[in-house]
């Protein structure tokens, strides 16, 4: 007893512990993809070129205003930044690097920027090829850079077997660790058989799938309410979770985690604490309408904690510390919990904005698992 | 309370999906005809104590090898007419999450008469 406890108090020091940064993005331009299509997908890289405004013309992604007025951070395809180390741009990896260090972060798990708004692409060729672009882009500029660089590997979700392709192109790189599907304006839900090729190759190749959330493509999944938002803080604010519950809803009781139960989804930025609360209103409404979903064979919750993470940032700012411990114990600790930063955006969350509230109220291994060693074993690391 | 208790005469629940609702020193407890075996359920729903038993009964929908929606249409499962949760009246275990049963009593047949055993 006397050394368990000694064991688990001997890390509950941050500079003890391994820490992964599971969603630290990356800024990619069209500029930057450009040269990769027109080797890749040469057929549609008119579409690129000629884009007045990526975010209308290839993209269907708007904001309600603009994001973070505030602050002087970039945000994803916007050329302008800031000098600033937290804020700024990251298209070659010296920042990212730099950042790493004066921040202590063992792993970044790299994410994508512009083209977390790759289901908007309303032209599924050019999506694919976005997706091939951005995928050789990473690998070429970034994942040799660093021996802490790891990454994901996105799939363009409009050509299901095209991305199953490309899966199985990005597996053979080591630091590919993930599959990145974008929540954001992802159309059907994700627990819809459209997905099983991308899911079955993710499966085979021991990649868990990875989905951001994200606002810009809200304005198509979430028109009314969305559109409604007269501010972004209000747009923010409102779609980054529920868009991710409605993934994470359609994904347990569509009966996911039954038919490919090796496979495990990581869910970015789109909050915590709401987390607990769905699993007890889903069980609920299993218990009361499971011939609705006969395909389950365990409560909605125990798929959740077998099968899903989620990741930390950004944190809701609580009155007390021991209130988010809480929280983070009920929606399962280390099994579900990963931390994650989200540079350069202007919400970032520094390792001791988790580190010191969990300290209210998890022990030192609960705590180790949650700002790294779990993320190590699912990204195998 | 221990002993036998006589609940019915078996002719009145002779045939498969005919039940009885009783009550022994206060416990009220059904006793199901299903299939042609005969199997007592408290009346008592752990989810908000509703009348379990005076649900109807009903298969389940299942799910074959491919994931397709089947039926399986023995009719061993009472549906709490509370709020929809499901029993095996065979086992007394809700027949999604296990941790949640109902007690299930012994049954002796003699005579033609239909008796529970506490």
């Amino acid at each position: 007893m006397a050394q368990s406890q000694r064991s688990s108090d001997s890390i509950r020091s941050l500079a003890d512990m391994t820490i992964v940064d599971t969603d630290s993005h990356v800024t990619e331009t069209l500029e930057d993809l450009i040269p990769y299509v027109e080797r890749q997908n040469p057929g549609v890289v008119r579409f690129l070129k000629n884009a007045a405004d990526a975010r209308r013309d290839v993209y269907s992604a708007t904001r309600a205003t603009a994001a973070f007025s505030q602050t002087p951070g970039p945000l994803d395809g916007q050329e302008s930044g800031s000098d600033d180390l937290v804020h700024s741009q990251v298209r070659e990896p010296s920042v990212k690097i730099e950042l790493m260090e004066q921040f202590d972060i063992d792993y970044s798990i790299l994410s994508p920027g512009l083209n977390l708004n790759l289901a908007t692409v309303n032209h599924d060729s050019t999506a694919v090829a976005i997706a091939q672009a951005y995928n050789s882009w990473l690998t070429d500029t970034f994942l040799d850079a660093h021996d802490g660089f790891r990454a994901t590997a996105i799939v363009a979700h409009q050509k299901p077997a095209k991305a199953a392709e490309e899966i199985d192109r990005m597996a053979s790189e080591d630091d590919i660790v993930g599959v990145q599907l974008p929540g954001s304006g992802l159309v059907p839900p994700a627990g819809h058989t459209w997905y099983d090729p991308i899911y079955e190759a993710a499966e085979d190749h021991g990649l868990p799938i990875v989905m951001h959330s994200g606002n810009n493509g809200a304005s198509a999944v979430f028109p009314i309410q969305r559109q409604w938002a007269e501010t972004f803080l209000e747009d923010h604010a409102f779609t980054f979770p529920v868009e991710s519950m409605w993934h994470l809803i359609s994904l347990v009781c569509q009966g996911v985690p039954e038919r490919f139960p090796d496979l495990e989804f990581v869910l970015q930025e789109c909050g915590i604490e709401w987390l607990p609360w769905l699993m007890w209103r889903l069980d609920d409404h299993y218990l009361q309408n499971s011939q609705d979903v006969p395909m389950l064979r365990r409560m909605p919750s125990e798929y959740i904690k077998e099968q899903f993470y989620i990741t930390s940032q950004p944190l809701g700012h609580t009155e007390r510390n021991d209130h988010l411990a809480s929280i983070v114990e009920m929606a399962g600790g280390a099994e579900t919990l990963l931390f994650a930063m989200d540079h350069p955006h202007p919400d970032f969350d520094t390792p001791e904005e988790l580190y010191n509230p969990l300290c209210a109220g998890l022990d030192g291994d609960s705590i180790g698992g949650i700002m790294g060693e779990t993320a190590l074993e699912l990204f195998d690391i | 309370m221990c002993g036998r208790h006589k609940v019915t005469d078996e002719a009145a629940i002779a045939d498969p999906g005919e039940r009885v609702l009783t009550e022994v020193k206060g416990v009220e407890i059904a006793v199901f005809n299903v299939d042609g075996d005969y199997h007592a359920l408290a009346n008592f729903c752990p989810h908000q104590s509703g009348p379990l038993c005076e649900g109807p009964t009903q298969g389940r929908v299942t799910v074959d090898d491919d994931l397709e929606w089947a039926y399986d249409d023995e009719e061993r499962n009472v549906v709490c007419p509370w709020h929809g949760w499901i029993f095996d009246v065979t086992t007394g275990t809700n027949i999604d999450a296990e941790q949640y049963t109902v007690p299930t009593y012994d049954i002796e047949v003699e005579d033609g008469e239909v008796f529970i055993v506490i």
